[in-house]
Protein backbone atom coordinates (compact mmCIF):
# COMPACT_ATOMS: atom_id res chain seq x y z
CA UNK A 1 0.00 0.00 0.00
CA UNK A 2 2.82 2.41 0.94
CA UNK A 3 4.51 1.57 -2.13
CA UNK A 4 1.14 2.48 -4.02
CA UNK A 5 0.75 5.88 -2.22
CA UNK A 6 4.45 6.66 -3.12
CA UNK A 7 4.40 5.83 -6.21
CA UNK A 8 1.13 7.69 -6.96
CA UNK A 9 3.17 10.56 -5.56
CA UNK A 10 6.21 10.11 -7.66
CA UNK A 11 4.21 9.96 -10.98
CA UNK A 12 2.24 13.53 -10.11
CA UNK A 13 5.30 15.24 -9.16
CA UNK A 14 7.05 13.94 -11.93
CA UNK A 15 3.52 14.96 -14.08
CA UNK A 16 3.58 18.30 -12.35
CA UNK A 17 6.91 19.65 -13.52
CA UNK A 18 6.83 18.45 -16.92
CA UNK A 19 3.87 20.20 -17.61
CA UNK A 20 3.73 23.07 -15.21
CA UNK A 21 2.48 26.45 -16.47
CA UNK A 22 3.73 29.45 -16.64
CA UNK A 23 2.43 32.94 -17.35
CA UNK A 24 4.15 35.47 -19.31
CA UNK A 25 3.66 39.36 -19.91
CA UNK A 26 4.83 41.20 -22.54
CA UNK A 27 5.40 45.24 -21.81
CA UNK A 28 5.11 47.30 -24.95
CA UNK A 29 7.43 50.55 -24.18
CA UNK A 30 5.95 53.25 -26.69
CA UNK A 31 9.46 55.48 -27.26
CA UNK A 32 10.81 57.79 -29.48
CA UNK A 33 14.59 57.21 -29.79
CA UNK A 34 15.20 56.24 -26.53
CA UNK A 35 12.95 58.82 -25.08
CA UNK A 36 9.41 57.93 -23.48
CA UNK A 37 6.67 58.77 -25.39
CA UNK A 38 4.44 61.34 -23.51
CA UNK A 39 1.72 63.13 -25.46
CA UNK A 40 0.95 66.53 -26.61
CA UNK A 41 3.45 68.01 -23.99
CA UNK A 42 6.63 66.98 -25.08
CA UNK A 43 9.08 67.96 -28.41
CA UNK A 44 11.37 65.26 -30.14
CA UNK A 45 13.70 65.48 -32.53
CA UNK A 46 13.93 63.05 -35.33
CA UNK A 47 16.49 63.17 -38.40
CA UNK A 48 16.00 66.97 -38.45
CA UNK A 49 16.78 69.65 -36.22
CA UNK A 50 12.65 70.34 -35.95
CA UNK A 51 10.40 69.52 -33.17
CA UNK A 52 7.71 66.82 -33.09
CA UNK A 53 4.87 66.85 -30.89
CA UNK A 54 2.78 63.25 -30.72
CA UNK A 55 -1.04 63.64 -29.96
CA UNK A 56 -2.25 59.78 -30.94
CA UNK A 57 -0.61 56.66 -30.94
CA UNK A 58 -2.46 53.48 -31.64
CA UNK A 59 -1.62 50.23 -32.98
CA UNK A 60 -3.41 46.08 -33.27
CA UNK A 61 -0.84 43.88 -32.42
CA UNK A 62 -2.01 40.29 -32.87
CA UNK A 63 -1.08 36.35 -33.26
CA UNK A 64 1.80 36.52 -31.26
CA UNK A 65 3.85 33.44 -31.10
CA UNK A 66 6.33 32.66 -28.71
CA UNK A 67 9.39 30.02 -29.59
CA UNK A 68 11.48 27.97 -27.96
CA UNK A 69 13.48 26.56 -31.06
CA UNK A 70 15.71 24.34 -29.32
CA UNK A 71 12.80 22.31 -28.51
CA UNK A 72 10.99 23.28 -31.45
CA UNK A 73 8.10 24.10 -29.37
CA UNK A 74 5.61 26.94 -29.84
CA UNK A 75 2.77 28.91 -27.92
CA UNK A 76 0.43 30.67 -30.00
CA UNK A 77 -1.86 33.93 -29.17
CA UNK A 78 -4.31 34.02 -31.35
CA UNK A 79 -6.01 37.34 -30.30
CA UNK A 80 -5.53 41.21 -31.61
CA UNK A 81 -4.83 43.66 -29.30
CA UNK A 82 -4.93 47.07 -29.75
CA UNK A 83 -2.43 49.47 -28.05
CA UNK A 84 -3.27 52.56 -27.41
CA UNK A 85 -1.35 55.56 -25.51
CA UNK A 86 -4.23 56.75 -23.97
CA UNK A 87 -4.97 53.53 -21.88
CA UNK A 88 -1.58 52.52 -20.48
CA UNK A 89 -3.00 49.01 -19.27
CA UNK A 90 -3.42 48.48 -23.20
CA UNK A 91 0.44 48.29 -23.72
CA UNK A 92 0.53 44.90 -21.16
CA UNK A 93 -0.12 41.81 -22.54
CA UNK A 94 -0.89 38.92 -20.61
CA UNK A 95 -0.30 35.37 -21.84
CA UNK A 96 -1.22 32.75 -19.64
CA UNK A 97 -0.94 28.75 -18.87
CA UNK A 98 2.08 28.73 -21.42
CA UNK A 99 3.72 25.28 -21.48
CA UNK A 100 7.01 26.00 -22.60
CA UNK A 101 9.98 26.63 -20.27
CA UNK A 102 11.95 28.60 -22.26
CA UNK A 103 11.86 31.66 -25.10
CA UNK A 104 14.34 31.63 -27.51
CA UNK A 105 12.39 33.87 -30.13
CA UNK A 106 8.68 36.25 -30.80
CA UNK A 107 7.18 36.70 -33.48
CA UNK A 108 3.62 39.03 -33.62
CA UNK A 109 1.36 40.72 -36.60
CA UNK A 110 1.60 44.49 -36.65
CA UNK A 111 -1.98 44.98 -37.59
CA UNK A 112 -5.10 42.77 -38.61
CA UNK A 113 -5.13 40.03 -40.41
CA UNK A 114 -7.64 39.77 -43.62
CA UNK A 115 -9.45 36.80 -42.18
CA UNK A 116 -10.65 38.89 -39.58
CA UNK A 117 -11.00 42.20 -41.95
CA UNK A 118 -13.32 39.55 -44.10
CA UNK A 119 -15.63 38.87 -40.57
CA UNK A 120 -18.43 40.93 -39.79
CA UNK A 121 -18.98 43.22 -36.97
CA UNK A 122 -16.34 41.92 -33.81
CA UNK A 123 -16.02 42.56 -30.27
CA UNK A 124 -13.25 43.46 -27.77
CA UNK A 125 -10.08 45.23 -28.88
CA UNK A 126 -11.58 44.71 -32.59
CA UNK A 127 -14.64 46.60 -32.30
CA UNK A 128 -15.50 49.36 -34.76
CA UNK A 129 -15.91 51.72 -31.87
CA UNK A 130 -11.98 52.00 -31.39
CA UNK A 131 -12.32 54.11 -34.14
CA UNK A 132 -9.63 52.07 -35.73
CA UNK A 133 -11.85 51.33 -38.81
CA UNK A 134 -12.32 52.47 -41.65
CA UNK A 135 -16.25 52.63 -42.55
CA UNK A 136 -16.18 53.69 -46.37
CA UNK A 137 -13.36 51.09 -47.58
CA UNK A 138 -14.28 48.47 -45.58
CA UNK A 139 -10.96 47.57 -43.19
CA UNK A 140 -8.87 48.32 -39.23
CA UNK A 141 -6.03 50.49 -39.41
CA UNK A 142 -3.33 49.34 -38.39
CA UNK A 143 -1.53 51.39 -37.28
CA UNK A 144 -2.37 55.28 -36.41
CA UNK A 145 -0.01 58.24 -35.83
CA UNK A 146 -1.26 61.65 -35.32
CA UNK A 147 0.95 64.43 -34.05
CA UNK A 148 2.00 68.15 -35.16
CA UNK A 149 5.63 69.51 -36.23
CA UNK A 150 6.54 73.28 -37.24
CA UNK A 151 8.00 71.28 -40.80
CA UNK A 152 4.61 70.10 -41.86
CA UNK A 153 3.61 72.29 -45.00
CA UNK A 154 -0.28 71.33 -43.80
CA UNK A 155 -3.16 73.24 -42.19
CA UNK A 156 -1.94 73.76 -38.46
CA UNK A 157 1.28 71.50 -39.34
CA UNK A 158 -0.32 68.51 -38.77
CA UNK A 159 0.26 65.13 -39.63
CA UNK A 160 -1.54 62.01 -39.59
CA UNK A 161 -0.51 58.54 -40.38
CA UNK A 162 -3.71 56.31 -41.13
CA UNK A 163 -1.54 52.82 -41.90
CA UNK A 164 -3.98 50.00 -43.08
CA UNK A 165 -5.42 48.10 -46.20
CA UNK A 166 -5.56 44.73 -46.39
CA UNK A 167 -6.72 43.87 -50.07
CA UNK A 168 -4.11 42.71 -52.60
CA UNK A 169 -2.44 45.03 -54.04
CA UNK A 170 -2.39 47.27 -50.59
CA UNK A 171 -1.99 44.52 -48.03
CA UNK A 172 -0.09 46.51 -45.29
CA UNK A 173 0.33 43.94 -42.63
CA UNK A 174 3.53 43.34 -41.11
CA UNK A 175 4.85 39.94 -39.43
CA UNK A 176 7.59 40.98 -36.98
CA UNK A 177 10.55 38.53 -35.75
CA UNK A 178 12.58 39.16 -32.65
CA UNK A 179 15.54 36.95 -31.68
CA UNK A 180 16.50 36.61 -27.93
CA UNK A 181 20.49 37.50 -27.28
CA UNK A 182 19.92 34.37 -25.01
CA UNK A 183 16.51 31.93 -24.47
CA UNK A 184 14.56 33.42 -21.94
CA UNK A 185 13.79 30.92 -18.99
CA UNK A 186 10.15 31.28 -18.02
CA UNK A 187 10.35 29.21 -14.86
CA UNK A 188 12.89 32.27 -13.18
CA UNK A 189 11.14 35.28 -15.44
CA UNK A 190 8.16 36.25 -16.70
CA UNK A 191 8.26 39.58 -17.82
CA UNK A 192 9.75 40.69 -20.85
CA UNK A 193 9.64 43.89 -22.34
CA UNK A 194 9.99 45.24 -26.41
CA UNK A 195 10.57 48.68 -27.28
CA UNK A 196 8.74 50.52 -29.96
CA UNK A 197 10.71 53.35 -31.28
CA UNK A 198 7.93 55.23 -33.29
CA UNK A 199 11.36 57.65 -34.81
CA UNK A 200 11.88 54.62 -36.86
CA UNK A 201 8.15 54.45 -38.39
CA UNK A 202 9.49 58.10 -39.57
CA UNK A 203 12.41 56.87 -40.62
CA UNK A 204 12.36 57.66 -44.68
CA UNK A 205 9.37 60.02 -44.08
CA UNK A 206 9.69 63.36 -45.50
CA UNK A 207 7.34 65.20 -43.21
CA UNK A 208 7.64 68.48 -44.96
CA UNK A 209 5.38 67.31 -47.88
CA UNK A 210 4.44 64.11 -46.63
CA UNK A 211 2.31 64.35 -43.97
CA UNK A 212 -1.28 62.52 -44.44
CA UNK A 213 -1.56 59.23 -44.84
CA UNK A 214 -5.36 58.02 -44.69
CA UNK A 215 -6.31 55.44 -46.73
CA UNK A 216 -4.35 51.89 -48.67
CA UNK A 217 -1.86 52.81 -51.09
CA UNK A 218 1.79 52.95 -51.88
CA UNK A 219 2.81 55.56 -49.28
CA UNK A 220 0.92 53.57 -46.82
CA UNK A 221 2.68 50.49 -47.76
CA UNK A 222 6.42 52.53 -47.24
CA UNK A 223 5.66 53.42 -43.77
CA UNK A 224 4.51 50.00 -43.46
CA UNK A 225 7.38 48.45 -44.38
CA UNK A 226 9.44 50.94 -41.12
CA UNK A 227 7.29 48.80 -38.80
CA UNK A 228 9.28 45.69 -37.99
CA UNK A 229 12.19 47.80 -37.54
CA UNK A 230 10.51 49.55 -34.40
CA UNK A 231 10.24 46.70 -32.05
CA UNK A 232 13.22 45.83 -29.86
CA UNK A 233 13.67 43.56 -26.81
CA UNK A 234 15.30 44.85 -23.83
CA UNK A 235 16.92 42.49 -22.40
CA UNK B 1 -78.27 26.76 -18.15
CA UNK B 2 -74.46 26.74 -15.78
CA UNK B 3 -73.77 24.22 -17.99
CA UNK B 4 -73.83 26.53 -21.10
CA UNK B 5 -72.07 29.13 -19.65
CA UNK B 6 -68.88 26.65 -18.99
CA UNK B 7 -69.39 25.60 -22.48
CA UNK B 8 -69.33 28.95 -23.61
CA UNK B 9 -66.36 30.23 -21.15
CA UNK B 10 -64.41 27.31 -22.44
CA UNK B 11 -64.53 28.29 -25.80
CA UNK B 12 -63.88 32.07 -25.61
CA UNK B 13 -61.05 31.37 -23.70
CA UNK B 14 -59.37 28.71 -26.14
CA UNK B 15 -60.45 30.98 -29.00
CA UNK B 16 -58.35 33.99 -27.40
CA UNK B 17 -55.65 31.28 -26.37
CA UNK B 18 -55.00 30.25 -30.12
CA UNK B 19 -55.51 33.94 -31.43
CA UNK B 20 -52.77 35.23 -29.16
CA UNK B 21 -50.92 31.71 -30.03
CA UNK B 22 -50.91 32.08 -33.91
CA UNK B 23 -50.54 35.64 -34.13
CA UNK B 24 -47.06 35.38 -31.95
CA UNK B 25 -46.40 32.48 -33.86
CA UNK B 26 -46.49 35.02 -37.04
CA UNK B 27 -44.51 37.24 -35.92
CA UNK B 28 -41.91 35.19 -35.31
CA UNK B 29 -38.68 36.30 -37.47
CA UNK B 30 -37.56 33.47 -39.59
CA UNK B 31 -35.26 34.09 -42.81
CA UNK B 32 -36.84 32.36 -45.80
CA UNK B 33 -34.77 30.86 -48.63
CA UNK B 34 -36.86 31.64 -51.78
CA UNK B 35 -37.39 29.06 -54.48
CA UNK B 36 -35.02 29.82 -57.09
CA UNK B 37 -32.43 31.73 -55.45
CA UNK B 38 -29.14 30.91 -54.93
CA UNK B 39 -27.59 30.27 -51.72
CA UNK B 40 -27.57 33.38 -49.67
CA UNK B 41 -23.90 35.03 -49.21
CA UNK B 42 -24.82 36.28 -45.31
CA UNK B 43 -23.29 33.78 -42.91
CA UNK B 44 -26.00 33.40 -40.31
CA UNK B 45 -24.07 31.21 -38.14
CA UNK B 46 -22.27 34.16 -35.98
CA UNK B 47 -25.21 36.33 -36.05
CA UNK B 48 -28.58 33.70 -35.28
CA UNK B 49 -31.79 35.91 -35.59
CA UNK B 50 -34.07 36.91 -33.04
CA UNK B 51 -37.31 38.23 -32.59
CA UNK B 52 -36.24 40.46 -29.77
CA UNK B 53 -33.00 41.00 -32.34
CA UNK B 54 -35.01 41.80 -35.47
CA UNK B 55 -37.18 44.28 -33.20
CA UNK B 56 -34.42 45.92 -31.81
CA UNK B 57 -32.58 46.67 -35.43
CA UNK B 58 -35.50 48.06 -36.67
CA UNK B 59 -35.88 50.16 -33.76
CA UNK B 60 -32.07 51.60 -34.40
CA UNK B 61 -33.10 51.62 -38.07
CA UNK B 62 -35.67 54.35 -37.69
CA UNK B 63 -33.90 55.77 -34.72
CA UNK B 64 -32.30 59.69 -35.45
CA UNK B 65 -29.97 58.93 -32.56
CA UNK B 66 -27.48 57.37 -34.81
CA UNK B 67 -26.78 61.07 -36.10
CA UNK B 68 -24.56 63.57 -34.75
CA UNK B 69 -27.69 65.57 -33.82
CA UNK B 70 -30.32 62.83 -33.61
CA UNK B 71 -31.58 64.31 -36.99
CA UNK B 72 -31.12 61.60 -39.83
CA UNK B 73 -32.03 57.64 -39.14
CA UNK B 74 -31.40 55.39 -42.08
CA UNK B 75 -35.12 55.33 -42.56
CA UNK B 76 -34.82 59.27 -43.84
CA UNK B 77 -33.29 58.00 -46.89
CA UNK B 78 -34.24 54.07 -47.09
CA UNK B 79 -38.17 54.70 -47.21
CA UNK B 80 -40.39 50.98 -47.21
CA UNK B 81 -43.15 52.38 -49.85
CA UNK B 82 -40.09 52.92 -52.64
CA UNK B 83 -38.27 49.68 -51.98
CA UNK B 84 -36.01 51.64 -49.02
CA UNK B 85 -34.50 53.93 -51.32
CA UNK B 86 -35.09 57.73 -51.02
CA UNK B 87 -37.87 58.00 -53.73
CA UNK B 88 -37.77 61.29 -56.16
CA UNK B 89 -34.86 62.42 -54.71
CA UNK B 90 -31.17 61.64 -57.25
CA UNK B 91 -29.20 62.60 -54.68
CA UNK B 92 -30.35 62.21 -50.91
CA UNK B 93 -30.04 64.69 -48.33
CA UNK B 94 -28.65 64.01 -44.78
CA UNK B 95 -27.34 66.21 -41.65
CA UNK B 96 -27.74 69.84 -41.95
CA UNK B 97 -29.70 69.12 -45.11
CA UNK B 98 -26.16 68.32 -47.05
CA UNK B 99 -26.26 66.40 -50.19
CA UNK B 100 -23.69 63.46 -51.22
CA UNK B 101 -22.75 62.47 -54.76
CA UNK B 102 -24.85 59.65 -54.93
CA UNK B 103 -28.27 57.84 -55.38
CA UNK B 104 -29.85 56.25 -52.08
CA UNK B 105 -29.64 52.71 -52.76
CA UNK B 106 -32.64 50.19 -52.19
CA UNK B 107 -32.19 47.53 -49.42
CA UNK B 108 -33.44 44.23 -50.38
CA UNK B 109 -32.94 40.99 -50.73
CA UNK B 110 -29.09 41.93 -48.89
CA UNK B 111 -28.30 38.24 -47.74
CA UNK B 112 -27.31 37.85 -51.41
CA UNK B 113 -24.94 40.44 -51.57
CA UNK B 114 -21.12 40.42 -51.98
CA UNK B 115 -20.37 43.85 -52.11
CA UNK B 116 -21.78 47.04 -50.84
CA UNK B 117 -22.37 50.64 -51.52
CA UNK B 118 -22.08 51.52 -55.63
CA UNK B 119 -18.08 51.22 -55.49
CA UNK B 120 -18.10 47.91 -53.64
CA UNK B 121 -16.10 49.64 -50.86
CA UNK B 122 -17.93 47.52 -48.19
CA UNK B 123 -17.37 44.06 -48.24
CA UNK B 124 -19.70 42.77 -44.89
CA UNK B 125 -23.29 43.57 -44.47
CA UNK B 126 -22.90 43.92 -40.64
CA UNK B 127 -20.00 46.71 -41.35
CA UNK B 128 -22.17 48.40 -43.97
CA UNK B 129 -24.43 50.51 -41.45
CA UNK B 130 -20.82 52.67 -40.67
CA UNK B 131 -20.55 54.07 -44.08
CA UNK B 132 -23.39 56.08 -44.07
CA UNK B 133 -23.34 57.11 -39.88
CA UNK B 134 -19.83 58.40 -40.47
CA UNK B 135 -20.21 60.00 -43.41
CA UNK B 136 -20.24 63.76 -42.99
CA UNK B 137 -22.88 64.62 -45.04
CA UNK B 138 -25.29 61.55 -43.75
CA UNK B 139 -25.22 61.46 -40.17
CA UNK B 140 -21.37 62.55 -39.03
CA UNK B 141 -21.70 60.04 -36.03
CA UNK B 142 -18.78 58.04 -35.09
CA UNK B 143 -19.90 54.72 -33.19
CA UNK B 144 -17.79 55.39 -29.69
CA UNK B 145 -20.78 57.98 -29.75
CA UNK B 146 -23.36 56.35 -30.55
CA UNK B 147 -22.60 53.07 -28.46
CA UNK B 148 -22.24 55.90 -25.53
CA UNK B 149 -25.92 57.92 -26.48
CA UNK B 150 -27.26 54.08 -26.25
CA UNK B 151 -26.06 53.31 -22.57
CA UNK B 152 -27.81 56.01 -21.30
CA UNK B 153 -30.94 54.83 -22.61
CA UNK B 154 -32.94 52.38 -20.25
CA UNK B 155 -35.34 51.36 -22.82
CA UNK B 156 -31.76 50.46 -25.16
CA UNK B 157 -30.41 49.00 -22.53
CA UNK B 158 -32.65 46.73 -21.56
CA UNK B 159 -33.65 45.73 -25.20
CA UNK B 160 -30.01 44.76 -25.63
CA UNK B 161 -30.33 42.62 -23.19
CA UNK B 162 -33.19 40.35 -24.01
CA UNK B 163 -31.56 40.34 -27.39
CA UNK B 164 -27.51 39.58 -27.14
CA UNK B 165 -27.69 38.39 -23.26
CA UNK B 166 -26.06 42.01 -22.28
CA UNK B 167 -26.82 45.17 -21.29
CA UNK B 168 -23.96 46.50 -21.78
CA UNK B 169 -24.31 47.89 -25.55
CA UNK B 170 -21.25 47.55 -27.85
CA UNK B 171 -20.47 48.08 -31.64
CA UNK B 172 -20.29 44.73 -32.28
CA UNK B 173 -24.10 44.08 -31.54
CA UNK B 174 -25.46 47.35 -32.79
CA UNK B 175 -24.51 46.11 -36.06
CA UNK B 176 -25.57 42.96 -35.13
CA UNK B 177 -28.42 44.24 -34.56
CA UNK B 178 -29.27 46.14 -37.77
CA UNK B 179 -27.96 43.32 -39.53
CA UNK B 180 -30.70 41.20 -38.08
CA UNK B 181 -33.50 44.14 -39.72
CA UNK B 182 -31.20 44.23 -43.14
CA UNK B 183 -31.13 40.62 -43.95
CA UNK B 184 -34.43 39.88 -43.13
CA UNK B 185 -35.50 42.58 -46.31
CA UNK B 186 -36.42 40.03 -48.58
CA UNK B 187 -38.72 40.79 -51.63
CA UNK B 188 -39.64 37.47 -53.30
CA UNK B 189 -43.47 37.91 -53.93
CA UNK B 190 -43.88 39.98 -57.20
CA UNK B 191 -45.81 38.92 -59.93
CA UNK B 192 -42.46 37.87 -61.51
CA UNK B 193 -41.79 35.43 -58.74
CA UNK B 194 -45.69 33.72 -58.46
CA UNK B 195 -45.40 33.84 -62.54
CA UNK B 196 -42.02 31.77 -61.97
CA UNK B 197 -44.25 29.83 -59.57
CA UNK B 198 -46.92 28.99 -61.80
CA UNK B 199 -49.58 30.96 -59.69
CA UNK B 200 -49.96 33.52 -62.36
CA UNK B 201 -49.52 34.45 -65.60
CA UNK B 202 -47.80 37.32 -67.61
CA UNK B 203 -49.73 39.58 -70.18
CA UNK B 204 -48.87 39.29 -73.60
CA UNK B 205 -46.78 42.65 -72.85
CA UNK B 206 -44.71 41.35 -70.11
CA UNK B 207 -44.19 38.14 -71.59
CA UNK B 208 -42.36 39.67 -74.74
CA UNK B 209 -40.69 42.21 -72.14
CA UNK B 210 -39.51 38.86 -70.46
CA UNK B 211 -37.87 37.92 -73.47
CA UNK B 212 -36.56 40.95 -74.53
CA UNK B 213 -35.14 40.86 -70.94
CA UNK B 214 -33.53 37.41 -71.10
CA UNK B 215 -31.66 38.28 -74.67
CA UNK B 216 -30.67 41.73 -73.73
CA UNK B 217 -30.47 42.55 -70.30
CA UNK B 218 -30.13 39.05 -67.95
CA UNK B 219 -25.71 38.95 -68.50
CA UNK B 220 -25.82 41.74 -65.39
CA UNK B 221 -29.00 41.52 -63.97
CA UNK B 222 -28.97 37.74 -63.40
CA UNK B 223 -31.23 35.32 -61.55
CA UNK B 224 -34.14 35.73 -59.36
CA UNK B 225 -31.73 38.81 -57.35
CA UNK B 226 -31.90 40.67 -60.95
CA UNK B 227 -27.62 41.37 -59.85
CA UNK B 228 -24.41 40.00 -60.85
CA UNK B 229 -23.28 41.86 -57.67
CA UNK B 230 -19.94 43.34 -60.08
CA UNK B 231 -18.74 46.32 -61.32
CA UNK B 232 -19.59 47.70 -65.24
CA UNK B 233 -19.23 51.14 -67.17
CA UNK B 234 -22.50 51.17 -68.85
CA UNK B 235 -20.92 54.49 -70.59
CA UNK B 236 -23.18 56.86 -68.67
CA UNK B 237 -21.01 60.36 -69.02
CA UNK B 238 -18.59 61.63 -66.31
CA UNK B 239 -20.11 64.62 -64.13
CA UNK B 240 -17.77 66.61 -63.62
CA UNK B 241 -19.27 68.41 -60.57
CA UNK B 242 -20.38 65.31 -59.09
CA UNK B 243 -16.40 64.16 -59.40
CA UNK B 244 -17.43 60.32 -58.84
CA UNK B 245 -14.99 57.56 -60.53
CA UNK B 246 -16.91 54.70 -59.28
CA UNK B 247 -14.98 51.46 -58.63
CA UNK B 248 -12.06 53.11 -59.01
CA UNK B 249 -11.83 55.22 -55.61
CA UNK B 250 -11.73 51.65 -53.95
CA UNK B 251 -9.12 49.74 -56.13
CA UNK B 252 -7.09 52.93 -57.51
CA UNK B 253 -7.07 51.03 -60.78
CA UNK B 254 -7.45 52.85 -64.05
CA UNK B 255 -9.21 50.24 -65.31
CA UNK B 256 -12.08 50.56 -62.73
CA UNK B 257 -12.90 54.15 -63.48
CA UNK B 258 -16.55 55.26 -63.72
CA UNK B 259 -17.80 51.31 -63.06
CA UNK B 260 -20.58 51.12 -60.52
CA UNK B 261 -21.89 47.72 -58.92
CA UNK B 262 -25.04 46.89 -60.94
CA UNK B 263 -28.35 47.34 -59.13
CA UNK B 264 -31.18 44.86 -58.46
CA UNK B 265 -34.21 45.51 -60.46
CA UNK B 266 -37.06 44.34 -57.56
CA UNK B 267 -39.01 46.97 -56.95
CA UNK B 268 -37.32 49.28 -59.79
CA UNK B 269 -40.66 50.91 -61.17
CA UNK B 270 -40.93 52.12 -57.46
CA UNK B 271 -37.36 53.48 -56.48
CA UNK B 272 -36.94 56.04 -59.24
CA UNK B 273 -34.96 57.97 -59.97
CA UNK B 274 -31.81 55.63 -61.68
CA UNK B 275 -28.39 55.30 -61.71
CA UNK B 276 -25.81 56.20 -59.62
CA UNK B 277 -26.09 59.67 -59.17
CA UNK B 278 -30.04 59.56 -59.93
CA UNK B 279 -29.78 61.03 -63.19
CA UNK B 280 -32.63 59.69 -64.83
CA UNK B 281 -36.09 60.64 -63.62
CA UNK B 282 -37.70 57.39 -64.55
CA UNK B 283 -37.37 53.98 -66.71
CA UNK B 284 -38.14 55.76 -70.09
CA UNK B 285 -35.17 57.59 -69.85
CA UNK B 286 -33.33 54.41 -68.32
CA UNK B 287 -34.53 52.72 -71.31
CA UNK B 288 -33.73 55.00 -73.79
CA UNK B 289 -30.09 55.76 -73.01
CA UNK B 290 -29.61 51.63 -73.08
CA UNK B 291 -31.05 52.28 -76.78
CA UNK B 292 -28.26 54.14 -77.62
CA UNK B 293 -25.51 53.19 -79.60
CA UNK B 294 -22.28 52.72 -77.94
CA UNK B 295 -20.36 50.56 -79.68
CA UNK B 296 -17.37 53.27 -80.38
CA UNK B 297 -16.61 53.98 -76.68
CA UNK B 298 -14.23 51.63 -75.59
CA UNK B 299 -14.51 52.27 -72.20
CA UNK B 300 -17.99 50.73 -71.92
CA UNK B 301 -18.01 47.34 -71.24
CA UNK B 302 -17.96 44.76 -73.79
CA UNK B 303 -21.34 43.45 -72.88
CA UNK B 304 -22.71 47.00 -73.94
CA UNK B 305 -20.45 47.50 -76.73
CA UNK B 306 -23.26 47.07 -79.20
CA UNK B 307 -26.50 48.56 -80.04
CA UNK B 308 -29.62 46.75 -78.62
CA UNK B 309 -31.76 47.34 -81.15
CA UNK B 310 -35.38 47.83 -80.00
CA UNK B 311 -38.62 47.27 -82.73
CA UNK B 312 -41.92 48.31 -82.59
CA UNK B 313 -43.39 47.76 -78.99
CA UNK B 314 -40.38 46.49 -77.67
CA UNK B 315 -39.59 49.67 -74.90
CA UNK B 316 -43.66 49.00 -73.69
CA UNK B 317 -43.06 45.47 -73.54
CA UNK B 318 -40.24 45.51 -70.96
CA UNK B 319 -41.37 48.78 -68.92
CA UNK B 320 -44.16 46.27 -68.84
CA UNK B 321 -41.77 43.38 -67.58
CA UNK B 322 -39.64 45.55 -65.26
CA UNK B 323 -43.41 46.31 -63.25
CA UNK B 324 -43.68 42.97 -62.59
CA UNK B 325 -41.23 43.24 -60.14
CA UNK B 326 -42.76 45.31 -57.71
CA UNK B 327 -43.71 43.38 -55.07
CA UNK B 328 -46.86 44.94 -52.79
CA UNK B 329 -46.28 42.52 -50.29
CA UNK B 330 -43.01 43.81 -49.13
CA UNK B 331 -43.20 47.30 -49.59
CA UNK B 332 -46.61 47.22 -47.56
CA UNK B 333 -44.99 44.76 -44.67
CA UNK B 334 -45.94 45.52 -41.56
CA UNK B 335 -43.03 43.91 -39.88
CA UNK B 336 -41.15 46.44 -42.01
CA UNK B 337 -42.82 49.86 -40.13
CA UNK B 338 -41.79 51.90 -37.45
CA UNK B 339 -43.07 50.18 -34.26
CA UNK B 340 -42.90 53.50 -32.24
CA UNK B 341 -44.29 51.22 -28.71
CA UNK B 342 -42.17 48.15 -29.07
Amino acid sequence: MKIFIFSWFAILNWFSNNSAQHNLQINFQPVVKNIVLQLNTKAYFIHSQDSIFITTFKMYVGKIILNDEELKEQFVDENYHLLNVENVESFKIDLKNLTLKKISSIDFFVGVDSIENMKGALDGDLDVSNAMYWTWNSGFINFKLEGHSPICKSIHHVFEFHIGGFKHPNNSLRKVHLQLKTPMDLISKNNLIIKIDLAEALNNIELATNNSIVEPSTEALKMADNFAKMFSISE
Amino acid sequence: MKKNQKIVFVFFVSTIFSVVFFSFKKDKIEFIQPKGFPKPLYDFSKNPLTDAGFKLGRKLFYDPILSKDSSTSCNSCHLQFSGFTHVDHALSHGIHGLKGNRNSPVLVNLAWQKFFMLDGGVTNLELQPLAPLTNPVEMDENMAHVVMKLNRSHYYRSHFQQAFGDSLITGQHVLKALTQFLVMLESYHSKFDKVMNGEEKFSVEEENGFRFFKKNCAACHINQTFTDGAFHNIGLPYDAELKDVGRMKITKDKRDSLKFKTPTLRNVAASYPYMHDGRFKNLDEVIDFYATDKSNNLAVDKLLRRKIIFKNNDKKDLLAFLKTLTDKEFLNDLKFRDWVNE
